[in-house]
């Protein structure tokens, strides 16, 4: 990846902007010289560290109206995002921003994954479980294509179609 | 005593901790046997350990039967007859004059000439009375009806057929003449005297009726005669009433059908008193007798020295009788000596022959020369056996039990035998020698027969009902079936989560109305699940998945099963056919599934009513009771109060409670076990207790203070229960029993005794004084109860840290997000340095 603020003009001083400048340029700079001795297959590691030490913010249970607060404030997260996004939407930011959102929406559909397995199939009998089953590998399946999505979209490609006038017809 | 300093050491550590380093040495073990053998194969190894293990057992045998042959010992020359305890009757009546029942009459009926108030319920439940009759060797016993706490200040009866019933028990040792039974009642002026009547049935035997035909609500009253060979060990009388106001069909929901049964109702018992031969094969009889009509009387008489293996002894032998006792009462003094003794005292008598002088003036098989007792050859008995001996009084009217030894341990050897049921069920005849006790092991902290399993997936045929048996399939009939009831007791460090389940799995009959039929499932009364019964021709081991609301479930909570069975046809005149409705649970397809962690808020005094956290574990190991070193008899009853709830409050095979003086109390006990201090302010034997800047203290010179307050009482005569974390381990609790004067600390010891009051404990601190104006124990208004909470609480958890991290965002919800957030920003750094790099080499 290459520095994405680069090419912005520097007298956008907003708080928005300061904020995608801090996420999307001093972090990872910080990231790349902390962690710069660390070989390949350690920063795996490291990373595999994290998701271990996130299980008690997936599996914690809170009851309703603090998970609504917790849902609503997470809505708004991932909504400033993408409205920052929109407006600073260089390429190099939206990747940036984008890799964000790939492990802000994994986190929480882990925690919802987690809830929904544990709290709510219904194995009363083989009617019951079959059809709460089906429904569950549908989900599963949903998540599995947007987990697909997100690898598919984590460097994305801005490629542009051949000009095929330069080319006879015959060899299309 | 070295013994018994090793005996403390490993009472003192939790059970858990003790098996680690046993756990990791036989891993080690394991490891290094394997490595040595390399190849020896299994089945070699499975051998060589068989032949190991036989050999080990042999040499032990051979070690018993040498220590057998050693130290056999001769019995006394002449065996004596068993002694014989001839129970005397109740102390002669009070002026006031007994009703006594007419004779001549099988069943009479008369209206009562005026309506008197009915007595207050304990003020009548107090005392038995006697009175002299034909025989003078028989008396007579009056059970009123206001001693069942379900009759209350009446008995009512609604309805066009209404039944009640009132257990009741014949006490061991009566041989019944004749028995009576005076129902005093009050009817709803508008019955039809010619379609309405009242039967009393006595373990289902009608024995007397009469119409329901008082004018203007009269009392009447109905005199029946009870055959004596109808009355049971334990009993019921019902009392039914027919009700119609209606010739031809009356309502049943009309409010004018009722019949109200007055609480001066009562049972005469004419009986003669039948003598009992000791023996310890039926231990605890007669000391303790399960169907006594009134509270047992321990009398224990107080030794000459005070020391740290009497009270032990006492402390261990009163749980016992606690656990014996169960929910019945028992009551505990001291006495000085058999002249003291009333009616109805059992005498124990604890300690060896020098701390107990009485000895020498009693018949016992085992007799005492100077300060020691002696076997058949006139041999003192070692130190270390303990004798137990049963006795009577010289004139027979007290059993007298013997809890002995030469030394220090062979009384405690002796309580031990009769606290540990394995081997007080081997005792026989009227003396026993206790040589070698096996040591019981301690449970586990958290196995409480009573309450839920440890493990958390179990059957509802692992839980016990209200009889204390494990639940069997049961199936409920009528319309109004009772419901199912069974304890459904959360562990006290049980902290319940979300997703608790239970799969109720029943059948029900082909008879039902699916339209208005159901099975519900009720958490203390409160429904948390229920289903309609649809299928028209019944259904088997239909199933039911009920969520357990975690907040819920407590130490005393109790689950029922309710069928809600509706016939398909209406019933004619209120009356129904309805007992070809049926509904089954079925105890060993029905199962539970709990979400739980282990964790508890201390102090808190509520859980002291489940005993926690002194009864973890049930053999009461943990647990320290310390009295002044020179304890007052007001001191000592404490104790043994205390001691008795605990025996109530726990199920285990042995009590391995300790009681010490202050001064004998090792720094080891201190440190690792939850203490009990008893004793009035100024001989307060833990005062670090009093000492907190936080909270309620008592301070010397009659002072109170709370926080930075200071105030001066006179006379102080509250009692104080107060509950607090030890300054010496942050894990264990300190409880302090006291009051600044010894009718204070009785106010506590009355509190402990009395389930009406104890089970109202709370918080951290209990302020209880006396209503000097009741004359009664058990009257409502005898102890006013105040309640504090200072002492911040402390969490104690034993959880894994997976669980630890998810009760903290539980406690700081407000974290998860931030967390969630932090969590992403590492993630996300991470990632695009790894796929920089990745572009990097691509490059």
């Amino acid at each position: 990846m290459t520095n994405p603020a680069s090419g912005m003009p520097s007298k956008r001083r907003g708080k928005a902007e300061r904020f995608t400048l801090w996420l999307t340029e001093r972090l990872p700079t910080a990231f790349d010289r902390g962690l710069r001795s660390l070989p390949n297959v350690q920063l795996l590691w490291l990373g595999v560290v994290v998701v271990v030490l996130s299980v008690p913010l997936i599996v914690t249970p809170l009851t309703i109206w603090q998970q609504t607060i917790v849902a609503l404030l997470l809505i708004l997260i991932g909504w400033g995002i993408v409205q920052v996004e929109q407006r600073y939407g260089d390429r190099h930011t939206s990747e940036y921003l984008h890799l964000f959102m790939v492990w802000f929406s994994l986190i929480t559909t882990f925690r919802y994954l987690y809830y929904r397995v544990s709290y709510t199939l219904n194995l009363d009998g083989w009617l019951n479980g079959t059809f709460s089953l089906l429904l569950l590998a549908a989900e599963l399946y949903a998540i599995l294509t947007l987990v697909l999505a997100f690898f598919q979209t984590l460097k994305l490609k801005d490629r542009q179609s051949p000009d095929l006038t330069a080319i006879p017809e015959a060899e299309w | 005593m070295r013994r018994f300093s090793n005996r403390l050491r490993d009472r003192s550590r939790l059970p858990g901790q003790r098996l680690k380093p046993m756990t990791l040495g036989w891993l080690l073990l394991l490891c290094c046997s394997v490595f040595v053998s390399g190849g020896i194969p299994l089945l070699y190894g499975h051998s060589l350990h068989a032949q190991w293990s036989g050999t080990a057992v042999a040499q032990s045998t051979v070690k018993k039967q040498e220590d057998q042959v050693i130290r056999d010992f001769t019995l006394p020359a002449a065996p004596r007859e068993a002694p014989v305890y001839r129970p005397a009757p109740p102390p002669a009546p009070e002026p006031e004059p007994v009703e006594a029942a007419p004779a001549p009459a099988s069943t009479t009926t008369e209206p009562a000439p005026a309506a008197t108030a009915p007595a207050a319920p304990a003020k009548a439940a107090a005392t038995p009375s006697s009175t002299p009759t034909s025989s003078p060797s028989t008396s007579q016993y009056i059970l009123e009806f206001n001693r069942s706490p379900i009759v209350g200040n009446r008995l009512r009866l609604q309805g066009i057929y209404a039944e009640t019933q009132l257990p009741f028990t014949r006490p061991h040792a009566w041989s019944l003449k004749s028995a009576k039974a005076l129902v005093r009642f009050q009817h709803s002026p508008a019955l039809l005297a010619n379609r309405s009547n009242l039967t009393v049935r006595v373990n289902g035997t009608s024995v007397g009726s009469t119409p329901l035909n008082r004018k203007q609500s009269q009392i009447g009253q109905l005199l029946v005669d009870i055959p004596p060979n109808l009355i049971q060990d334990t009993n019921s009388i019902a009392i039914v009433a027919q009700q119609n106001t209606d010739p031809k069909c009356s309502n049943p929901a009309d409010p004018t059908l009722w019949t109200e049964v007055l609480p001066d109702s009562k049972l005469l018992f004419n009986y003669q008193p039948q003598p009992v031969p000791l023996d310890l094969s039926r231990f605890p009889y007669p000391f303790f007798d399960s169907l006594s009509l009134d509270a047992s009387q321990l009398a224990y008489v107080r030794p000459t020295t005070v020391n740290e293996a009497w009270l032990t002894a006492a402390g261990r032998f009163q749980a016992a009788m606690g656990r014996l006792a169960d929910f019945r009462p028992l009551e505990t003094r001291f006495v000085k000596g058999v002249e003291s003794l009333q009616w109805n005292d059992r005498l124990i008598i604890l300690g060896t022959p020098a701390e107990q002088p009485l000895l020498k003036s009693l018949k016992l098989p085992f007799t005492v020369s100077g300060n020691q007792l002696v076997d058949g050859s006139k041999n003192a008995l070692p130190d270390d056996v303990g004798v137990l001996m049963l006795a009577a009084t010289p004139k027979g009217g007290n059993p007298v039990l013997v809890i002995t030894g030469n030394g220090a341990e062979g009384v405690a050897k002796a309580a031990q035998f009769l606290v540990q049921p394995k081997n007080r069920r081997l005792g026989a005849g009227q003396a026993v020698l206790v040589d070698t006790l096996d040591d019981v092991p301690t449970p586990p902290a958290r196995q409480w027969q009573r309450g839920l399993p440890d493990a958390n997936a179990f059957k509802l045929s692992d839980l016990q009902g209200a009889d204390q048996e494990l639940l069997k399939d049961t199936t409920v009939r009528g319309s109004s079936a009772p419901p199912i009831e069974f304890n459904f007791r959360a562990l006290p460090d049980d902290q319940f989560t979300r997703g608790s389940a239970m799969n109720l799995v029943y059948s029900y009959g082909p008879q039902v109305n699916p339209r208005t039929s159901a099975v519900e499932v009720l958490l203390d009364g409160v429904v948390i699940g229920g289903k309609r019964l649809t299928a028209e021709d019944g259904a088997t081991k239909d199933s039911l998945n009920v969520n357990l609301p975690e907040n819920l479930i407590t130490p005393t909570s109790k689950l029922a099963i309710a069928f809600r069975l509706n016939s398909r046809e209406a019933g004619q005149c209120g009356i129904v056919t309805d007992q070809q409705l049926w509904g089954t649970v079925h105890a060993d397809d029905t199962r539970f599934k709990l979400k739980r962690n282990n964790a508890v808020q201390l102090p808190d005094l509520k859980l002291l009513q489940v005993g926690y956290p002194f009864t973890a574990p049930q053999d009461l190991s943990s647990t320290a009771i310390v009295v002044p070193d020179s304890p007052s008899e007001t001191e000592l009853l404490t104790m043994l109060a205390f001691s008795e709830r605990l025996g109530r409050l726990s199920q285990a095979d042995s009590v391995k409670l300790n009681v010490y003086t202050a001064g004998t109390l090792p720094d080891d006990v201190r440190k690792e076990s939850n203490l009990v201090g008893v004793g009035t302010r100024d001989k307060f034997p833990l005062i670090e207790a009093f000492d907190s800047k936080q909270g309620f203290a008592l301070g010397g010179l009659f002072s109170r203070l709370w926080n930075q307050q200071k105030i001066q009482t006179l006379p102080d005569k509250d009692g104080v229960i107060k509950a607090m974390m030890s300054p010496w381990n942050g894990n264990r609790t300190l409880l302090a029993l006291s009051g600044q004067q010894a009718s204070g600390l009785t106010t506590v010891k009355d509190v402990l005794n009395k389930d009406p009051w104890f089970f109202q404990i709370q918080k951290d601190t209990v302020l209880i004084s006396a209503n000097p104006q009741t004359t009664s124990a058990f009257d409502p208004a005898a102890y006013q109860l105040e309640f504090l909470q200072q002492e911040s609480q402390r969490r104690l958890a034993k959880s894994n840290p997976l669980t630890t991290a998810s009760s903290f965002l539980q406690d700081n919800w407000f974290l998860l997000p931030t967390g969630i957030v932090m969590v992403c920003l590492l993630l996300y750094g991470i990632a695009q340095l790894y796929i920089k790099r990745l572009e990097g080499v691509k490059k």
